[in-house]
């Protein structure tokens, strides 16, 4: 990506933003480029790769975004916006509006978990804990309804020591046709969805938390993001591309539907139960076993790990790709075996059963791994 | 680390960086990552709270050609990294104290 292209995308993710604040923002970043480019002596297209994803570095700049004054009572009211308790003080909060008057919810926090399930037909609740470490600022403005925790002064910087004292929770109750899209973020704290169906996307990111989404619908993207601990998705619909990634920890999918899936973890096992796609499919970790059953696209299916087996029951694509090392490739490949035409290597005396495989059909399948066997059978084919 | 630690952390980076004299985004991100791991894109809320704060100023100079902007302390700024030292005293102790619990 070149300076300008940056910019201009990153603009796209600016989008709704208060023009001056985004505005600064460009200028700051249009800057950074070029100065890091002299100081490296690199290109600003080095450069702006080593920047990170454009999402990022915008989620980030929102974080600035001033703390928006309370709707006005007129406005307010216009909007069907109601309170539960006295804004200033300390409790917990609930704050009721009009779901057909909101099509953008963004919630973030930290250290608290976020629940999403579905409440009213008409009605949006969201309920909050206020207290000493965590001061919020809510906003509904132009169908964006916003709940955005304070950063901490430093002064407050010991809260963190407390976050185990507390059990505070944000609970977002919608629809179960929400005709919105949804961003939650918190960190160290776990995030779960259930049983909606989203009219767009939907983000959720955390960290050193699980997350756990079960039966949604989204017709935009689904992400979810978190680290060190487990993620799991289970009948979920998605029209959009469906990204999910975790780390050092165990992340499962059962029964999901995308344009796009790609899923992710590390020095973890990752497990796919019936995934379907009309786009390519991404199953990837580190050090961790990878298990797939029922997986079936018209494009490709890649799976990859290291240091690890990798499982395969009845998956089906036109290009098969399922790369390790140290572990074993087993399992069946739904079709005939003169589908496909097969590149296997299992280096360091591993057995390949593939490796007398003669037929050349046009589907690909690309098998390798080292210092163990490949194992691999063609469920139509009788001769296995 | 915590996240609302390190950006405690990452703002009293900046504060002192700029003790040293006025600089800009590029070279404050590189400067701090001296001391801790951050992404340059890091660097900007940091920068937009501090100065919303009025612990730093900013102005634009030309350079090459073009506008850079460069960041200022200002005697908040100053006080506010004073506070930082006394609030990480009482936090050394806490750690401390946990760091001998858990042996």
């Amino acid at each position: 990506m070149n300076h300008s292209e940056f910019l201009e995308s990153l603009s796209r993710a600016l989008e709704g933003m208060r023009e001056q604040d985004k505005q600064d923002a460009l200028s700051y970043f249009d800057e950074l480029i070029s100065d890091k480019a002299l100081d490296q002596g690199c290109s600003e297209e080095e450069a702006i790769a080593d920047l990170g994803p454009i999402e990022e570095i915008a989620a980030s700049i929102r974080q600035t975004e001033p703390a928006s004054q309370a709707p006005q009572a007129g406005k307010a009211s216009e909007q069907g916006v109601s309170r539960g308790t006295d804004e200033s003080g300390f409790g917990i909060k609930t704050i009721t509006a009009k779901a057909a008057s909101v099509h953008n919810v963004v919630i973030q926090t930290a250290n608290v978990p976020i629940e999403l399930e579905p409440g009213s037909d008409d009605e949006i609740i969201l309920e909050y804990t206020q207290d000493a470490y965590d001061i919020y600022d809510f906003s509904l403005q132009d169908g964006a309804m916003r709940l955005i925790r304070r950063p901490n002064e430093p002064l407050h910087m010991l809260g963190f020591f407390f976050q185990y004292r507390r059990s505070s929770r944000i609970k977002l109750m919608v629809p179960a046709e929400f005709a919105a899209s949804c961003e939650l973020s918190t960190s160290n704290s776990a995030i779960t969805a259930r049983d909606v169906s989203f009219w767009s996307w939907l983000k959720c990111k955390t960290s050193n938390s699980a997350i756990r989404l079960e039966r949604l619908k989204a017709q935009g993207d689904l992400t979810a993001k978190t680290s060190n601990s487990s993620c799991t998705l289970e009948n979920l619909l998605v029209s959009g591309k469906l990204q999910a990634g975790t780390s050092n920890s165990h992340l499962s999918a059962r029964e999901v539907q995308a344009a796009e899936i790609s899923l992710t973890t590390s020095n973890a096992s990752l497990s796919a139960r019936h995934l379907q796609s009309q786009g390519p499919i991404t199953l990837e970790s580190r050090n961790g076993r990878l298990e797939a059953e029922m997986i079936k696209t018209p494009e490709d299916l890649t799976m990859h790990t290291s240091n690890a087996r990798i499982s395969v029951q009845a998956i089906a694509s036109p290009n098969i790709q399922l790369i390790t090392s140290n572990g074993s490739v087993e399992g069946n490949i739904l079709g005939m075996a003169s589908e496909y035409s097969v590149t296997s290597h299992a280096s360091s005396g591993g057995r390949d059963n593939l490796s007398s495989h003669t037929f050349h059909g046009p589907k690909r399948l690309e098998v390798k791994t080292s210092n163990a066997s490949i194992q691999l059978r063609f469920t139509q084919d009788s001769k296995g | 680390m915590d996240a609302q630690l390190k950006r405690g952390v990452i703002e009293a980076c900046v504060l002192k960086l700029l003790i040293a004299g006025d600089s800009y985004g590029y070279a404050l991100s590189r400067d701090a990552a001296q001391v801790i791991t951050l992404s340059e894109s890091t660097l900007y809320p940091v920068l937009k709270r501090l100065e919303a704060a009025g612990q730093v100023e900013s102005y634009a100079r030309e350079y090459g050609g073009r506008l850079r902007r460069y960041y200022h302390i200002t005697d908040k700024g100053r006080l506010a990294m004073e506070d930082f030292l006394l609030e990480w005293a009482e936090i050394t102790k806490v750690y401390d104290f946990v760091r001998e619990g858990s042996r």
